[in-house]
């Protein structure tokens, strides 16, 4: 028995005088009434006694919370989405042996789709969160959960409270559409998005799926056009791809259907948010030892995006021209060869030839070193000048993972095709559908065929950015320090541009620079997870990576005002900040990060947020997913046996008691005194 | 009663109608000011324009409803009168009250003016004295409270508060209409949009109730006009296009109606009385190009964009059935006779079809051209196709062995008042005269004859002829002209496998298109080299003599030899089998009689093969002569005085034409996605860059109706996705296939760390202290 007094938080000396005046109140009431009543009235006199007594007892057990301990096993069943879709025939015995008062809660109404469960448990109560199902039933032991299950976050928040739960789950028949599903949520201009899943085909009404039906799943731009499509069957996974070619925030779609020659009743489709921002480097720096048609390309495409390139040629043995492309404001050319690292701070690329590196001096080289091994990129255009007999000592460091040597003579005719990561999806969708173009002839797929050069590359196979179709290395970049060294031995890749291939041209390239060139701006936000799905009324979480004092904005695509948002330091990396937020509104959020004193704008990120209808088949096999991981741990919980609760006593009937003793008193008061 | 008695109480019998009349006076006056108000704001304030429904009644209908009005005022007036007179300070007002009133307000009365009404009978003597002497006062009282009600002054008093009254009710009224009115105009013009014409309101809702045009043909296509309800039509250029249209009389007086072309046309409309009291108006053109266009007057513009789609006559199309080749060659010894199907057709008529013949005679520079117009021996119509015949007999041209016919097919329409004219391609026929090529030259210079093979552009115009034609022929022919071709470009490519290496042992070709003759260089090689060699295939036809140099001249068997590859320069031979891989490929899909997939493969073995020919001529090493290396230390010496500034700071502005009009379509997509409603405010510049991709990528006829969805997007963007969805997404996907190939942009990889970490930063000096021996 536990008694706990329910004003327990008020001063000692107020409940030590409640208290006092409690028993003094009934003592003189009772020597009251012996007064009144005297010897005379005995029975009278022994009635008031305990109706006093009683009225005491009943006011006590008003004041003080009395529990008593119970060993029953407290069970509760959870009616969640999907419990209409439970087969009632594959209801276990055990569930068949619960009570009908068994305590049920329900975050649908569907459940009165089941008759069955309908007639059994007729008292059932509504609640909005499954957390609420503890406040109305704190000492439930065992939860059935019917339907769908609950989500991850869901678990996590009854297991917080009441670690010791035993799960049991019906699962319900989910629906067919897609599960499992990766696809990239941020992008830029020119980069291959690609969308992976796995076909669930729901189960038929005596539970089989069929096993060879195959569906066609296409992917669609944002106009709706098919760019890429394959047909699986259940449980098979796949992946389409297709390269992203406008900036802004755009709805991508997968669709599927039965592949028959006729036209599909049904079709399933989803919508794939894709953000595609801009992107840009900031400044590159290019170093030759004679100008080339191979750097001039590569600076008007950088030069075209922005970024601020500046290009030193050798025009003689002591002089340099210096060309400067979208030169900021407030900064002027570097000094090369650079006599410090500082002079370099501010270059996110360095290009170098071979002649040109080997131009430089040992401190010189020592300089570029150091500035790579603090975060600086740097790419060398091999030559016959990095061959190993001729490189100097000072570059071994710099090319000790690299191994360079000349062609052989019966490899100079040939000609070599490049590949690199996403180069066949690119090839393959070099050429779009235009009204122009004659009907059917829509593809042409390009091969990024390039003459032989006269050297080759040797390199860890990991390092390998591009490579031949022969599998040799074509261009290898490796880690060193903070920042990254590739080596290129192709220098004719301009011949692509010229040749009318400049969507392959410029993704050979965005691809070698996102591999060299790491971001060094103020902050960024990270990008959401590939398998992550936000939904409206689910938790969602965003972090940032800032080196200075920023504030976070929050836009929805309702409304136009911004709204500040909070960010919170990370407790293991001191630049990360992350926030928390529970959209109600579904569609496109836009969240920026700005300089506090300028107010300039860092970063902006869109993210979708998907309406609780969306992605019907992978919510439920997510929440099955994370429902049976509960199941599972049961058995290894080393919480099973039930422990002995504290049930309170229903202060009802003290209530009653005390109405009824002191009515009761009130009467025998009525009444005269003979 | 006395006589003084009688009038006494005749005299306030007549006080209390006189109080009676004067309540109701003034309860009368509050009830119509009131009404007065309250029917004012209702029409200030109310959704219907009264002004303009009363235009809108006839003559007995004014009258019938100012008749009404009246009587319905009168039964108004009454029933007010009426109910004021049941309401409870009117009946207060009697004999009692007013004589109790008189009581309270003349103390001489001595509170005694009741007993005015009593019976003397029942008073008692102290009453009757006291009535005695206050009924001359009672008197005196009652002509006073008379006079102060119905005098002149008091009358003067109602009527001045009457007019008084009514006249704030009509300012306050006039005050707040004027208020309403100055609002809603300052809204209205708030609103406008800037592109609105000047003359021109608000946009209102076209109040069209019937649509009729009438669309004739011109006279020589022997087309029956017919009619459309629809406002946006279809017409052949040059078609009269008749409007009638219906509107409700809900317009202002004397308002010209016109049509508003997008080319700057107006088309007036003029009025006309319909019986029904409906508006019509009709008005008519000759169309004669694609346009859009709205109806407008010079006050305002209606709703609805509307498209005029033109159809532009089409010329004579015309097409050779034999002689399916370009060329046809006759031999000296055979019979030149040779005939000629031409298949003509046109979208309506044909006014003549010609056939312009040139004969050349003799060679080198003393040919001699003859021209003849010739016409077709007949004519039939085969399977609904007009199809000529001509029978050529070259003997009867006066030609003779070694002269060359060159002709083609004019073909004229009907159309007026100007036809048109379409020309085929011409044709050859050669009547060859072989007495020359029986020389044989003992020497390695040949008079090679050249043997005639189709090139690989010409299978190329021919297969975009074929590709053309593959609605009008049918499926056999199809395949027989496909396979021909098919086995063309096998032909050609085994001849260009030869240069390679190839197995084939055919005969070497000469073609005017594929370039100089690699073979030739084995001219170069003296026949004391000694080599052995395979003995080639002994040829079977005259002109075999590539077959005789690859025997007995030093024609090494490999391609390569004498041709230089230059270090990262794509050599001859790589190129030949690029172009031979796509060779095959083309040869297959012709085999199996799909030209447009075989077209793309044609395409590219022609660039290989161009690129070979460019590889081939530049980089042809001179031999005999090989420059000196260039020494490091020689290198860079130049002499730089002349150089003014080795700086150079450009900057180069990014052409953002593109992300204008993509931002537009993500603007209109979002518009979409969140339900449509919303007001869509898309930037000028984006409509243009959209207006710009629309017009430099597709016809007009294509553009009119995307244009047309345009235009109206900017006027009203929810109307055009109620109304017509698919419209813009038409809109959206035509300007979505006009951008150009995705180009990626530079991109930085964004890690999950920052190199300021603490962590990160000891991990660096780290990874230095290892690196350092």
């Amino acid at each position: 028995m536990k008694v706990v007094m329910l004003w327990q938080d008020l001063p000692e000396a107020v409940l030590v005088f409640c208290v006092a005046a409690l028993i003094v109140s009934y003592s003189v009431s009772l020597v009251w009434a012996t007064k009144r009543l005297g010897p005379t009235n005995l029975g009278r006199l022994l009635g008031v006694y305990l109706l006093n007594t009683i009225a005491l007892v009943s006011l006590c057990g008003l004041l003080f919370d009395i529990q008593y301990p119970h060993n029953k096993i407290h069970s509760a069943i959870l009616f969640s989405p999907g419990t209409s879709h439970v087969n009632t025939s594959a209801l276990s015995e055990e569930f068949q042996a619960l009570q009908d008062d068994t305590a049920a809660f329900s975050l649908v109404d569907t459940w009165q789709n089941i008759p069955e469960l309908a007639q059994r448990f007729t008292a059932i109560r509504p609640i909005f969160t499954p957390e609420q199902l503890l406040d109305w039933l704190p000492t439930v032991q065992e939860l059935w959960v019917l339907g769908y299950g609950l989500s991850a976050e869901q678990w996590q928040n009854i297991k917080q409270q009441r670690p010791d739960l035993i799960v049991h789950f019906v699962a319900a028949q989910t629906q067919t559409g897609l599960v499992d599903i990766h696809w990239p949520r941020q992008r830029v201009p020119g980069q291959i998005m690609r969308v992976s899943a796995t076909l669930h085909l729901a189960k038929d009404s005596v539970g089989n799926s069929s096993p060879t039906e195959r569906w066609r799943v296409n992917l669609h731009d944002p106009m709706g056009q098919v760019v890429d499509s394959t047909t699986v069957k259940n449980g098979e996974h796949f992946a389409l791809a297709t390269q992203v070619s406008a900036s802004g925030q755009w709805l991508y779609q997968l669709s599927m259907q039965i592949n028959t020659s006729e036209p599909a009743e049904e079709t399933i489709s989803e919508w794939l948010a894709v953000d595609v921002g801009e992107s840009k480097i900031e400044s590159v720096l290019i170093v030759q030892s004679a100008p080339s048609f191979e750097t001039r390309q590569l600076k008007d495409w950088l030069s075209q995006s922005g970024a601020e390139v500046e290009v030193i040629s050798s025009i003689s043995k002591h002089a340099l021209k210096r060309q400067l492309f979208n030169q900021r404001d407030g900064l002027s050319s570097r000094q090369w060869p650079p006599s410090d690292v500082a002079d370099l701070e501010n270059t996110d690329l360095i290009l170098l030839d071979g002649r040109a590196l080997t131009a430089l001096s040992a401190d010189h080289i020592s300089i570029l070193l150091d500035a790579v091994k603090r975060g600086l990129g740097l790419l060398i255009v091999a030559d016959e000048s990095l061959l190993p007999a001729k490189l100097p000592t000072a570059l071994k460091e710099l090319l000790d993972t690299f191994t360079l040597a000349e062609q052989t003579a019966n490899q100079l005719d040939q000609a070599l095709v490049a590949t690199w990561a996403d180069s066949e999806t690119v090839a393959a969708t070099a050429h779009k559908n235009t009204p122009s173009t004659q009907s059917g002839i829509s593809q042409i797929t390009l091969t990024p065929t390039l003459p032989s050069g006269a050297l080759t590359l040797g390199a860890e196979p990991l390092d390998v950015v591009v490579s031949s179709s022969q599998q040799t290395p074509l261009v290898a970049v490796k880690g060193m320090g903070l920042g990254k060294v590739g080596i290129s031995i192709i220098n004719h890749s301009y011949q692509w541009h010229t040749s009318g291939y400049s969507s392959l041209y410029s993704h050979y390239w965005q691809t070698i620079l996102a591999a060299l060139v790491p971001y060094q701006g103020l902050g960024y936000w990270l990008k959401a997870e590939q398998n992550s799905l936000d939904i409206t009324g689910h938790s969602q979480r965003l972090c940032a990576l800032t080196s200075g004092q920023i504030e976070a904005w929050h836009t929805s695509s309702l409304s136009s005002s911004a709204l500040q948002i909070w960010l919170s330091d990370d407790a293991l990396q001191s630049h990360k900040r992350c926030t928390t937020l529970w959209p109600h509104q579904a569609g496109w959020h836009k969240f920026s990060l700005r300089d506090k004193e300028s107010g300039q704008l860092i970063d902006e990120q869109f993210r979708y947020v998907y309406a609780p209808s969306a992605w019907q088949a992978w919510q439920q096999r997510s929440a099955m997913t994370a429902s049976e991981r509960q199941v599972g741990q049961n058995t290894n919980s080393s919480f099973a046996e039930t422990q002995p609760v504290f049930i309170a006593l229903n202060q009802l009937w003290w209530w009653l008691a005390l109405l009824l003793s002191c009515s009761l008193l009130w009467l025998e008061q009525k009444r005269p005194v003979v | 009663m006395s006589q003084g008695e009688l009038e006494v109480i005749a005299a306030l019998q007549q006080l209390v109608i006189t109080l009676r009349r004067h309540y109701i006076a003034r309860a009368m006056l509050q009830l119509s000011a009131s009404l007065l108000f309250a029917g004012g704001m209702v029409s200030i304030f109310s959704n219907t324009d009264i002004q303009t429904w009363w235009q809108t009644l006839s003559t007995f209908g004014m009258l019938f409803g100012v008749i009404l009005a009246v009587v319905l005022l009168l039964c108004l007036s009454l029933l007010l009168v009426w109910q004021v007179r049941r309401r409870q300070g009117y009946q207060k007002i009697h004999a009692d009250n007013v004589l109790l009133h008189l009581n309270v307000h003349y103390p001489a009365l001595q509170q005694s003016a009741h007993l005015a009404l009593q019976d003397e009978q029942q008073l008692a003597l102290v009453q009757r004295l006291q009535k005695q002497q206050i009924l001359p006062l009672l008197s005196t009282a009652i002509d006073a409270q008379q006079r102060t009600f119905v005098g002149t002054s008091n009358r003067f008093r109602l009527h001045k508060a009457a007019i008084y009254t009514h006249v704030f009710v009509i300012v306050s009224l006039a005050f707040v209409w004027g208020i309403v009115t100055f609002s809603a105009t300052q809204i209205t013009e708030q609103v406008l949009p800037a592109q609105m014409t000047e003359a021109a309101e608000p946009v209102t809702t076209p109040i069209l109730q019937g649509v009729q045009l009438t669309i004739t043909p011109p006279a020589y296509t022997q087309t029956a006009e017919r009619h459309e309800t629809n406002m946006s039509i279809n017409a052949l250029s040059g078609s009269r296009v008749s409007w009638l249209l219906e509107l409700s009389p809900a317009l202002q007086p004397d308002e010209k109606l016109f049509l508003e072309l997008s080319n700057g046309q107006r088309i007036h409309l003029s009025e006309q009385t319909a019986p029904n009291h409906a508006t019509r108006f009709t008005g008519s053109a000759v169309v004669a190009q694609s346009v859009i266009y709205f109806l407008a007057s010079e006050q305002r513009r209606f709703d609805g964009i509307y498209s005029l789609s033109v159809k532009v006559d089409q010329p004579p199309h015309i097409r050779f059935i034999q002689p399916s080749i370009t060329i046809s060659e006759f031999a000296s010894d055979t019979l030149p006779e040779l005939e000629t199907e031409v298949w003509i057709e046109d979208d309506f008529a044909l006014s003549k079809v010609q056939i312009l013949a040139s004969v050349a005679k003799g060679s080198g520079e003393a040919v001699k051209f003859r021209d003849e117009i010739v016409e077709f021996d007949r004519h039939e119509l085969r399977d609904g196709k007009a199809l000529y015949f001509k029978h050529w007999a070259l003997k009867e041209l006066g030609m003779e062995p070694g002269d060359e016919l060159y002709f083609s097919v004019w073909a004229w329409d009907n159309r007026e008042p100007e036809a048109q004219l379409s020309r085929s391609p011409s044709k050859i026929v050669r009547w060859l005269d072989t007495s020359s090529d029986e020389q044989i030259s003992a020497g390695l210079m040949l008079d090679i004859l050249p043997e005639y093979f189709k090139s690989q552009r010409q299978i190329i115009i021919e297969t975009e002829q074929l590709i053309a034609d593959a609605q009008h022929v049918d499926t056999k022919q199809l395949t027989q002209t496909s396979r021909a071709l098919g086995f063309a470009q096998s032909e050609l490519k085994r001849k260009y496998g030869q240069f390679l290496g190839d197995e084939f042992a055919a005969l070497l070709p000469h073609n005017m298109e594929s370039g100089p003759d690699l073979s030739s260089h084995a001219n170069d090689h003296s026949e004391e080299a000694g080599h052995e060699h395979l003995s080639a295939e002994k040829p079977t036809q005259p002109a075999s003599y590539a077959s005789i140099i690859e025997q007995y001249g030093h024609n090494h068997g490999e391609a390569e030899t004498g041709l230089v590859n230059k270090t990262g320069v794509p050599t001859p031979t790589a190129l030949m089998k690029q172009a031979i891989a796509n060779m095959w490929s083309a040869e297959m899909h012709l085999m199996l009689a799909q030209p447009e997939l075989a077209l793309p493969f044609e395409q590219q073995a022609l660039h290989y093969l161009n690129q070979a020919k460019q590889a081939e001529r530049i980089y042809v090493k001179r031999l005999g002569f090989e420059p000196p290396p260039v020494s490091e230390t020689r290198r860079y010496q130049g002499d730089l005085s002349d150089i003014v500034s080795l700086e150079r700071t450009t900057h180069l502005s990014k052409d953002d034409q593109i992300q204008r009009v993509t931002r537009a379509l993500n603007q209109i997509k979002h518009w979409q996605q969140q339900g449509g409603q919303a007001e869509l405010a898309l930037a000028d510049d984006g409509i243009v860059g959209i207006k710009n991709r629309l017009v430099s990528s597709y016809t007009s006829e294509q553009n009119v109706s995307y244009l047309a969805s345009l235009e109206q997007l900017q006027i009203d963007a929810k109307q055009l996705q109620q109304s017509c969805r698919e419209c813009l997404d038409a809109l959206l996907l035509a300007v979505w296939q006009t951008l150009p190939a995705p180009l990626a942009m530079p991109l930085s990889q964004h890690q999950a760390y920052r190199l300021e970490d603490p962590v990160i930063e000891a991990y660096q000096q780290f990874l230095q202290q290892a690196s350092t021996p």
